[in-house]
């Protein structure tokens, strides 16, 4: 449960990055209303269709770490792997959102993420209650760093119904930001856009360390991710 | 794309004419009367069907939106069929029969909820299909498609006898994934087809829907398909003429570059011609129309286009023949599988067979390994003023290993231009040259027309010359201040008895030896200047020489001159040529050259050379402009830079290159996919994603011709020229022409 509060967190805090990248996309859902209420609702049914996509994406995450977790890897689990991994993609987006990184070369989003979107817009334009929430489940397939960094945690619980959780938790942590910017919320000044990036990008640093530790294997190993999974296992099914 | 393919049934009338209301692409139309029917929509696909319904226009709105939610809601319930899939499964496989009452309630609520939840995708997205598929069977054909629905409702039916026994593995979700993802891939192709054709077709956005135009004294707006020939149509500034015609009124700068290649704007006032397509840069214009519709310049630029999508290529034929077998031999295959499943592991594992079998071996990225490539190389090549009159040209030009170009008009200007000057003692260059325009000044004569060239480019001012005569094919003479002057050839001043002094003599001998041709000026009875012209090389021709060199073809000139001149021309383009040739001589020489190492590209204007255009392998015609329906030319270039040719030929082995490694892929995970299929080792969900991966790879693939860069990769190049074409190919990009 404490982990569930970590990834709300994370999230929550790296959720500046979600609105960077899809914040177009929620402010397109409330376009054309110009009252509070009706747009509210329409946010909410677009997120609730990101997050919907998040935990069957989750679900399939756990799926794949509940496969590989049976198949023995040279020196390290399947799931300690992919701590490791989650841990060092959050450690590269937070050295990124620092500009610590050198910057990748923008080369569009390829023929495929064109289709891709041709599809999504179609679902943007169609109006109608479903509409929104479709467009939700689109905007979850985009291709993204931090959904994919998420999503390794989520294989290395190794349990499609954590995995679901844990991706369920991460869809709720972006939630707010993306409603409050698609209602038309006041984005911060410049000088707080920042500071916010620096939190998050410290937010993801600390939790992707915290991530590589806990995949290594210390003396004292009942913080290694094998025993968690079991003792969470156990509350997870005894709550 | 599926196929259709065609029962052995008595052989019906096929009308080859008919396209794809959605994506363009030819389909060939079987009915018991031979006829098209063109009150209902026709479509080459299901995904172009389908594509089509979701976007339909206004009036239709609701039905559009209705059959993408129809998608959308498809996925959402797939996605939760899948998510009750995976406790099952995880269930199944890694608890083994250990498992307590409670889990085992648990696992009949999911299949219960499955079987609630896959019903509804069942309708939505099968019964499209199963109505598209009813359409093909009124027109004697049947398609994957169809059976794989067949497939898809077996096994739903095997699940639904599995949920109502309580034990077992149910397919839900594979039923629900397979018809997601083959609408899906359908939808992709449909469209990327239509990204392509888009592509081609680029040119007929150019023209205005509707336009201004004068009738009985008034200005009204009428659809550009309205316009008569003799109608008055008002062009605005900034606009795109809709007509080739007169101006009737105004001036304004006009830009032809879509006609003639040339980035300059040139201005037209009354009595100009302006062609359709061209663009009026900063005047309104007033203009009456000459030709119309299909008949104007652009019109034809757009028919030749359309006829070059159509005609079908080797690689697009050799896909069609392997298409033919693909029905049959698919369900055979089924067939097999499903025996096999059947006794392996019973009636489940032989439905699973035989869908994954149909499933892979679906040749949707056949359909559109070939016309894709090609369509979006046409489109580019369209773009940068190259005009393919077939499809198929793209194939033949990627495997020209020589290039043969005429001399005049396509390596030269075909304008004579001064060389050289020898002057007589006692007078200056400008004396001399400011007489000499002087006198070329009232001829139109292209040996005129450079010298006055060459005064104007050195900023001499002619010398206004009166009472001037022509001698026909001596030259000019005038009286003037300044007595009898003559400008002519050496016969002229031998008749005159002027005096040929001993530099004089020098001159002209060095000019006959090199194969100039000369110009003297004669005053006071005496040459006092031989003026040496030449050709003047179009910009960029020794870089396309050298770039077609770095391509490995072997380049030759030919021309008409005499062999001085080609000597001169040898040494001065470091090239093969072969000079003193009739036309004749160069259809023979275009003939008669072998085929062994590739075949051949014959470059010239398209008017005097045509017979040895017409010899080659693929005849290109430089500066087209307008007229690109010279007939002996595969190719025309609207323009005149010869640079655009390795270029044309780079892009052409690059979309061949394009087309087999589509082909390659397509093949090999056909053939792999369906080994593994029959044996049973296949999942068909694995099937129907690796189908969709198949399409998009196509797609993005045959996407990739139109990048940023034309053509050019580092295997087409020795090391030296790289650097050389990258270069001027971002010219060339740049539509900024040296």
């Amino acid at each position: 449960m404490i982990e569930l509060g970590a990834i709300l967190t994370g999230s929550f805090l790296s959720s500046a990055h979600c609105v960077g990248m899809c914040g177009g996309f929620a402010i397109a859902v409330g376009a054309s209303s110009k009252s509070f209420r009706p747009m509210f609702v329409r946010q909410l049914t677009y997120s609730a269709g990101r997050i919907f996509t998040y935990a069957f994406l989750g679900a399939l995450g756990g799926f794949v770490g509940q496969s590989l977790s049976k198949q023995n890897l040279a020196f390290v689990t399947a799931q300690q792997a992919f701590s490791i991994l989650a841990g060092i993609l959050m450690i590269l987006v937070g050295l990124s959102s620092l500009g610590l990184l050198p910057k990748r070369r923008k080369s569009g989003i390829g023929p495929v993420g064109q289709l891709w979107s041709s599809l999504f817009s179609q679902f943007l334009n169609a109006r109608g209650k479903s509409g929104y929430f479709l467009a939700g489940i689109a905007t979850g397939f985009l291709p993204c760093g931090l959904v994919y960094t998420f999503l390794a945690l989520a294989v290395a619980r190794g349990n499609p119904l954590e995995g679901l959780l844990w991706m369920t938790a991460f869809g709720i942590g972006t939630a707010p930001a993306m409603i409050a910017i698609g209602c038309g919320g006041r984005t911060l000044g410049q000088v707080g856009r920042i500071r916010l990036l620096r939190l998050a990008a410290l937010a993801m640093l600390f939790m992707g360390g915290a991530s590589v530790y806990r995949a290594i294997p210390h003396k004292d190993s009942c913080c290694s991710p094998s025993h968690t999974v079991v003792s969470d296992n156990h509350v997870g099914l005894t709550n | 794309m599926s196929f259709a393919t065609p029962f052995p049934w008595p052989r019906r009338i096929m009308n080859d004419a008919a396209v794809c209301d959605y994506c363009g692409l030819p389909v060939s139309v079987k009915s018991n009367d031979g006829a098209v029917h063109a009150e209902s929509p026709l479509f080459c696909c299901y995904g172009c069907s389908f594509a089509a319904r979701i976007t339909r226009q206004s009036g239709e709105r609701g039905q559009a939106v209705w059959m993408l939610t129809r998608l959308g809601l498809a996925g959402f319930l797939t996605m939760c069929v899948m998510m009750c899939s995976i406790y099952l499964y995880g269930r199944e496989v890694y608890e083994g029969d250990g498992s307590n009452a409670t889990s085992d309630t648990i696992a009949q609520v999911l299949r219960y909820a499955s079987l609630l939840l896959s019903t509804p995708v069942l309708f939505l997205l099968g019964a499209p299909v199963l109505q598209a598929a009813r359409a093909q069977w009124q027109v004697r054909s049947i398609t994957t498609d169809t059976l794989v629905v067949f497939g898809v409702v077996a096994a739903f039916l095997y699940s639904y006898v599995v949920t109502l026994r309580g034990f077992g593995s149910t397919y839900y979700e594979t039923a629900c994934m397979i018809l997601l993802f083959m609408t899906l891939g359908r939808w992709f192709e449909a469209v990327g087809k239509l990204h392509a054709f888009e592509r081609v077709m680029a040119l007929e956005k150019l023209l205005p829907a509707t336009v201004r135009v004068l009738r009985v004294g008034t200005e009204m707006t009428i659809q550009s398909n309205d316009i008569q020939i003799g109608d008055v149509v008002h062009v605005f500034a900034g606009d795109r003429l809709a007509v080739d015609g007169v101006v009737e009124r105004g001036i304004a700068n006009v830009d032809e570059q879509i006609v003639t290649g040339e980035s300059r704007s040139i201005v037209k006032q009354p009595g100009g011609v302006v062609s359709a397509g061209t663009l009026a840069l900063d005047g309104d214009l007033f203009v009456r129309a000459t030709s119309v519709g299909k008949e104007t310049t652009l019109g034809r630029l757009i028919t030749l286009l359309e006829s070059a999508r159509a005609t079908k290529g080797r690689y697009e034929r050799i896909a069609d023949r392997v298409a033919g077998y693909f029905l049959p031999g698919t369900i055979l295959l089924a067939a097999i599988a499903a025996v096999l499943g059947l006794f392996r592991a019973g009636a489940h594992d032989a439905i699973m067979s035989s869908l994954a079998v149909l499933l892979i071996a679906c040749p949707c990225g056949l359909g559109i390994a070939t016309p894709m490539a090609v369509w979006m190389a046409l489109g580019r090549a369209a773009a940068h003023g190259a005009m393919f009159r077939s499809g198929e040209t793209l194939e033949i030009l990627a495997r020209v290993r020589t290039v043969y170009f005429d001399k005049t008009g396509t390596l030269t200007t075909g304008a004579p231009r001064v060389a050289g000057t020898t002057l007589n003692t006692g007078i200056t260059l400008s004396e001399a040259v400011s007489a000499a325009a002087g006198l070329a000044a009232s001829s139109r004569h292209s040996v005129s027309m450079g010298l006055v060239r060459f005064a104007n480019d050195n900023g001499i001012h002619a010398m206004p010359a009166s009472c001037v005569t022509t001698i026909a094919g001596r030259g000019l003479e005038s009286f003037g201040p300044l007595g009898k002057v003559m400008l002519g050839n050496e016969a002229m001043m031998a008749d005159a008895s002027m005096d040929f002094s001993e530099s004089m003599r020098a001159a002209l001998d060095e000019a006959h030896s090199s194969g100039q041709s000369v110009v003297c000026l004669g005053l006071n009875n005496r040459v006092q200047a031989v003026f040496t012209l030449d050709e003047e090389l179009r910009a960029g021709v020794r870089d396309a020489l050298n770039c077609l060199n770095e391509l490995g073809c072997r380049v030759v000139v030919l021309t008409g001159d005499h062999a001085a001149r080609g000597r001169a021309i040898s040494r001065e383009l470091s090239v093969e040529t072969h000079a003193a040739l009739l036309p004749a001589d160069k259809f023979a020489r275009v003939a008669g050259t072998s085929r062994q190492d590739g075949l051949v590209a014959m470059v010239g204007d398209g008017l005097n050379d045509a017979p040895a255009m017409a010899a080659a392998d693929v005849g290109i015609a430089m500066g087209c402009g307008a007229d690109v329906t010279r007939e002996s030319a595969a190719i025309c270039l609207l323009g005149n830079d010869p640079r655009a040719l390795p270029d044309l030929i780079a892009l052409a082995r690059r979309t061949v290159r394009t087309i087999r490694v589509n082909l390659f892929w397509v093949f090999l995970y056909n053939g792999i996919g369906l080994a593994l299929a029959v044996a049973g080792k296949l999942n068909p969900v694995v099937a129907a994603v690796a189908m969709v991966a198949s399409s998009l790879f196509v797609i993005g693939n045959s996407l990739r011709l139109c990048g940023p860069r034309l053509a050019v990769r580092a295997t087409d190049l020795s090391t030296n020229g790289r650097s050389k074409l990258a270069a001027y190919s971002s010219d060339f990009h740049a539509g900024a022409p040296a």
